[in-house]
């Protein structure tokens, strides 16, 4: 066992750069204490050594025998390396450059995206490895010491062993993104009776608030708010109602904008009686205001879909403004 | 003059509200207070009253679209009486300068939001 090392000789076989080792797609390891799949070096001169390896799709780890280049276990870390991907028979054959910075990160978001996991940084090459020789190649693959014996049969509860870590699903979870802990899960649903238990409970909370009564609060609170406001400010309030409808009674955008007018008017009207009582309003200046209003209202809805309003919008804004201004310095 | 003045306001504060669904009010007011000289307090009133038809308008095309809940807008409405005196006793106690300078403050609200809305091509009332 060598450690291969960037620059290292082995054999007449220059380690170039780092070696990876690739992983069958995610998947338990079975039986047989077998190493990875599939081994892979950056070589100088990796062409020389071709010939070397197991023809494709030789069943090579069956055999024990080195299906690629070089059966390499290869364990390495990937910290600052480049590294170019190259498919050589069925194996990835890296190809580092060790100066290379921080691409390496690049390198190991590609073999995942592959199904293909990295790991250390150790290459077992056979000692007397000689590009002319292939009986010198690592014959058998070695195990490693994370290698675990595993009957075949047992490979789903390995999986679920395996992505413990990543947390526990429970029922609403993606099974697809989370291991599944059945105990759990089947705790927190209960047995069927407390199920039917739990349902009912929802079912309550649910309920114990009419949905018309409930509306009609909301309803209630929002037209005391906006009364409120209007009067206040003498304005419509639709700058309160139309918000509250749609966050409160959960509105569209659209129906809390007609009902919002509709509501108005009967606010309004409230209002001009009180001020009216009180003799605050001045009748012949609102029909002087509101008449005109009324026919510009209508040009404007007929204008609104015909005229890009947006930079009109701001310069109104910026009105606004203004007299606001003028209405605070007053 | 001023009445002229006045009649065209009137028209262009419409021809907003009806283009960004800003209610009439917000311009009727300093309509009423600065071109026609009412105080702030007759102004909210007259503006009240004035805005009136312009609502009607509005709800009556809103209505022809489908777009009024006429239940919700009249439970609103009814309700609103109970908000409409507490607010008109309280703007009687306040204040000309208080109202006007609230108003500012509502007015600046308003032009944000409407600022706001023109960012992605929609408009709120």
């Amino acid at each position: 066992m060598l450690e291969a090392r960037v620059g290292q000789r082995s054999e007449g076989i220059e380690v170039r750069g780092v070696v990876a080792c690739v992983k069958r797609p995610p998947g338990p390891r079975l039986t047989q204490k077998r190493p990875h799949c599939g081994a892979l070096v950056g070589l100088h001169g990796w062409a020389n050594l071709e010939h070397l390896a197991s023809p494709p799709g030789n069943e090579a780890f069956g055999r024990g025998a080195p299906s690629d280049l070089l059966e390499l276990r290869a364990r390495l870390r990937l910290v600052g390396c480049f590294a170019e991907v190259v498919r050589k028979r069925q194996a990835l054959v890296l190809d580092f450059a060790a100066d290379g910075v921080s691409e390496g990160r690049d390198l190991r978001f590609e073999l995942a995206r592959r199904g293909i996991e990295l790991e250390a940084v150790v290459a077992d090459v056979a000692p007397s490895l000689e590009p002319d020789q292939p009986a010198s190649l690592l014959t058998a693959p070695t195990a490693h010491e994370s290698d675990e014996e595993i009957p075949a049969r047992q490979a789903f509860e390995l999986r679920l062993r395996r992505l413990r870590h990543l947390g526990v699903l429970r029922p609403g979870h993606d099974r697809s993104q989370r291991s599944v802990d059945v105990e759990e899960e089947r705790a927190s649903l209960g047995s069927f009776a407390e199920r039917r238990e739990q349902v009912g409970r929802h079912d309550q909370e649910n309920t114990t608030v009419p949905r018309e009564l409930r509306s009609r609060t909301v309803y209630t609170g929002i037209g005391v708010a906006a009364g409120f406001f209007s009067a206040l400010f003498g304005v419509g309030g639709g700058t309160i109602v139309v918000p509250l409808l749609i966050l409160l009674a959960g509105f569209a955008p659209i129906d809390a904008t007609g009902t919002s007018l509709a509501a108005i008017g009967i606010t309004a009207l409230f209002g001009m009686i009180a001020f009216g009582v009180l003799g605050e309003v001045s009748w012949a200046d609102a029909v002087v205001v509101g008449l005109p209003a009324m026919v510009g209202a209508l040009a404007g809805i007929w204008l609104q879909q015909r005229v890009a309003s947006r930079l009109l919008a701001g310069l109104f804004s910026v009105f606004l403004l203004a007299i606001a201004a003028r209405l605070f310095f007053e | 003059m001023t009445l002229a003045l006045v009649i065209l306001l009137g028209f262009a504060a419409g021809v907003l509200s009806g283009m960004f669904g800003v209610g009439g009010g917000i311009l009727f007011v300093p309509t009423l207070s600065l071109v026609i000289g009412l105080t702030h307090l007759e102004a909210q009133a007259t503006s009240l009253a004035a805005i009136i038809p312009v609502v009607a308008v509005g709800a009556w095309r809103q209505h022809g679209y489908g777009h009024v809940r006429w239940k919700a807008a009249l439970a609103i409405g009814l309700a609103s009486a109970i908000g409409v005196a507490v607010g008109v006793v309280l703007a009687d106690r306040l204040s000309d300068e208080t109202l006007r300078r609230m108003f500012a403050g509502l007015l600046v609200v308003i032009a944000a939001r409407l600022a706001w809305s023109i960012r992605p091509h929609k408009i709120e009332a």
